[in-house]
């Protein structure tokens, strides 16, 4: 099992990302005339102790790298995703669902919102694909 | 860009919105349609209840967080359903037929206010 978040919880989900079959069928015109790529801006609290930054770089349905960094750097997104440790963790145990923490304002989601409505199925099946494997966590 | 103006602290499902509105101010064949409607509209996702109105006053367009007591039209969808609505995906009547959306209000207004949150 791997520890959420490590680059080993990364490297488990871009190979589930990679290995779902909604998520190749749905993303399949995700990312090719613009940019797909996320950053998601993991911030402190229920056993994280600091801000961590996740990187997953989308493009055709395929995740083609999915890196952790402790700064963002010269990244310039796409996609920016912010939430706290606490909110992350129920939508990566598959309790909670990420959508619906966009709705309520959990989670801060920066970018093309046009794109995001017209392929509301393949953000659905990549946030689903996040819960397909068992992890550890943090502050548990 | 024209301006949406923003009455308190959006929610997600405000902040979702807010770019497509504020592409579609600077539509002049939709703003045409929408400036002689004066009312409001609240939008709710039904299973969160996280609800926007968006307030039409002649061509002046607001958006608030929540819901307002009396407004001239009111839907209920889901999220998904928004969003393929948005995108041009889904006919409003289409979904109202189909249970979709649950509306309440003035039906026509609703029609024509709606057209904010559409890119095609």
């Amino acid at each position: 099992m791997a520890l959420y978040p490590s680059q080993e919880w990364c490297d488990s989900w871009k190979k589930a990302m990679n290995n779902d079959p909604a998520c190749i069928e749905y993303g399949k015109n995700w990312g090719l005339d613009f940019p797909g790529d996320f950053l998601f801006e993991v911030t402190p609290g229920s056993g994280l102790d600091k801000t961590h930054y996740l990187w997953a770089d989308i493009k055709g349905g395929k995740c083609l790298e999915l890196k952790m960094f402790d700064s963002p750097g010269e990244i310039k997104p796409g996609f920016y995703v912010t939430g706290s440790y606490g909110d992350f963790k129920p939508v990566v145990k598959g309790e909670k669902d990420f959508i619906e923490g966009v709705v309520r304002a959990l989670f801060k989601l920066k970018g093309d919102m046009g794109k995001i409505m017209r392929n509301a199925k393949y953000i659905r099946a990549m946030a689903a694909s996040i819960s397909s494997f068992k992890n550890e966590y943090l502050g548990e | 860009m024209g301006d949406i103006r923003i009455i308190g602290d959006l929610n997600g499902l405000g902040a979702s919105l807010l770019p497509i509105m504020e592409q579609n101010i600077d539509n002049p064949e939709l703003m045409k349609k929408i400036s002689r409607i004066s009312g409001s509209l609240v939008a709710t996702e039904k299973s969160t209840g996280v609800a926007i109105t968006v307030i039409f006053d002649k061509g002046s367009i607001s958006l608030k967080d929540g819901p307002v007591e009396k407004p001239s039209a009111a839907l209920w969808t889901d999220f998904d359903t928004l969003a393929a609505y948005s995108c041009g995906e889904l006919n409003p009547i289409v979904g109202v037929l189909k249970g979709r959306i649950k509306v309440r209000g003035n039906l026509l207004k609703l029609l024509k206010m709606v057209t904010i949150m559409r890119t095609d």
